[in-house]
């Protein structure tokens, strides 16, 4: 846009009126990606459970509840940090504060000084204020395109998620993340529907609508005597998911059994989670602007 | 079953979680985390492809000695496309044909009788066994294992006799845990002091080549014929 085309607005404060050129956001730096390095956690280094916002891992020893058996061996799974935590930790970093200022300056030059200070000017924060509406439209449209929450069947507490992931992307609120992959975790009654095609409809009806929780034993084993009435495939691949006699695997949450199912690599995880994560330092640099503190 | 978590099974747990995988497929359903890692881990990408039909309890064992056999012992996939052709051929009697470890070690010792008579203590066996060996990351094998390192680990000493579990943690790299489990499982089925002897010193591809020149003796027709027939019947040996 030229200079003579530009728009000149009518400033009225006080007694004084003053007319102000309209500053216009360059709307692709809205949707562009953020340079910000891959998100590289090491807490992925061992075996890692996502559950209610939180982050699990295993430990040798303790009496918690909260379990997983492997190969004759239980252990306690225990909390090692919120999801809330990695991603105040991920904001605090030399990197996005400066891609914060680089993305400020990308809307519009206007918006920083050449040493990244906010230029706060009428004009530049009714930019801002539009470009705030639009960000968060074009964030309401790319979460469409993120993982559907999980739908789950009963007896699941519903989340008290206050994550950036949590509440951008549902999908991922119970997962199990292991050597570059990451698993959904599916409660037993989950993990049968999810093969309920290889079921009698008698027998889909009874485990989905039994009112309190099916151990995985005792659905493995209630599935094991209705066998007449299943697919030789899917009540193989169900029961083993669910207890096995040898080398059985469970995991236990919340008095809940899971089952994990293998959803994809972690990376993909990553990627929508950065995703979400530079939607957020976006939105936090531009609210920033407007008011001097956090969106 | 009750394991014990003890410095040997702390140090193959290590060993394990450094080792690169040797195949990355995804888990097929049905096979839970441990074993998924331990087929990553320990059994090639030709093998896990083969989709052999093994018995539940001797899946992941068979898997390691069809492979050790294939690619180190034998140097050719005979057997494997033998194993291919025994299922395909039971499928017509047997519904659900299912190999058993018995079975896969006789007729890996018919296949030897097959071969030259010092096919196995020519060089070729151990520069076989050195080219697809791999060594774990020094750096990741000096941390403590983690929990679900211990369960794998747990799984892999299952695998053996007691008396051999405490050879896993002095493996050095992967073709020695194959060479163990390979000389575990011959020596179940016919004796053999030099192999041993082998074991005894950590020399796990010697022990290996010793353990299947006794499978070559005792791997008569005769019984592969005997198994055969429990294989036909559906019948575990």
């Amino acid at each position: 846009m030229t200079d003579d085309k530009r728009r000149k607005r009518k400033v009225i404060e006080g007694s004084q009126v003053f007319f102000e050129e309209d500053v216009t956001i360059r709307e692709d730096a809205l949707k562009a990606p953020l340079p910000l390095p891959p998100l590289d956690l090491p807490l992925f280094g061992e075996l890692v459970i996502l559950f209610r916002d939180q982050f699990f891992h295993l430990v040798e020893q303790g009496n918690e509840p909260d379990r997983m058996t492997l190969c004759g061996l239980s252990f306690p799974i225990v909390p090692s940090t919120t999801v809330q935590a990695v991603e105040e930790r991920c904001r605090q970093t030399p990197t996005a504060a400066a891609v914060q200022v680089e993305f400020l300056r990308g809307l519009h030059p206007s918006f920083v000084d050449a040493a990244g200070a906010p230029v706060r000017t009428k004009s530049t924060q009714l930019a801002a204020s539009l470009a705030l509406d639009k960000l968060k439209l074009i964030a309401a449209a790319e979460s469409t395109s993120l993982r559907k929450p999980l739908v789950p069947i009963d007896h699941i507490r519903p989340p008290a998620q206050v994550s950036v992931l949590g509440v951008a992307v549902p999908g991922y609120e119970r997962l199990l993340f292991l050597d570059g992959r990451v698993h959904d975790l599916l409660t037993s009654q989950e993990f049968f529907a999810s093969w309920k095609r290889g079921f009698h409809p008698d027998i889909v009806q009874q485990v989905l609508e039994r009112a309190t929780p099916w151990p995985a034993r005792e659905l493995a084993d209630f599935l094991h005597k209705n066998a007449a009435r299943a697919n030789a495939r899917a009540l193989s691949v169900v029961c083993a998911g669910l207890h096995t006699r040898h080398r059985p695997v469970s995991i236990v949450l919340d008095g809940l059994d899971f089952v994990p199912v293998l959803q994809g690599p972690t990376l993909s995880f990553l990627e929508d989670w950065q995703r979400v994560l530079a939607q957020d330092l976006k939105r936090r640099a531009l609210g920033q602007f407007l008011d001097g503190e956090g969106a | 079953m009750t394991t014990l978590i003890n410095d040997s099974l702390r140090r193959l747990a290590a060993t394990l979680k450094a080792l690169p995988n040797e195949q990355d497929r995804d888990p097929p359903p049905g096979l839970n985390l441990p074993g998924h890692t331990y087929q990553q881990k320990l059994v090639s990408p030709e093998i896990i492809e083969a989709h052999l039909s093994i018995t539940y309890q001797d899946h992941l064992k068979g898997q390691v000695v069809v492979d050790y056999f294939t690619h180190v012992l034998a140097g050719e996939r005979k057997v494997l496309d033998n194993l291919l052709f025994i299922v395909e051929e039971a499928r017509k009697k047997n519904a659900k044909p299912m190999l058993s470890l018995p079975l896969i070690l006789v007729e890996c010792g018919v296949r030897l009788r097959e071969l030259a008579a010092d096919h196995l203590r020519s060089p070729d066996v151990r520069r076989r066994f050195d080219a697809r060996n791999a060594r774990p990351d020094a750096t990741k094998v000096a941390q403590a294992a983690d929990p679900y390192y211990l369960a794998v680990a747990a799984l892999v000493a299952e695998q053996v006799a007691p008396s051999h579990r405490e050879l896993l943690s002095r493996a050095g790299a992967r073709q020695d845990l194959k060479a163990i489990l390979f000389a575990d499982a011959a020596l179940a089925l016919g004796e053999s002091a030099e192999a041993r002897q082998a074991l005894a010193a950590s020399d796990f591809p010697g022990a290996s080549i010793a353990a299947a020149e006794a499978l070559k003796l005792l791997a008569t027709p005769d019984l592969l014929h005997k198994q055969l027939e429990l294989l036909l019947a559906g019948q575990a040996p």
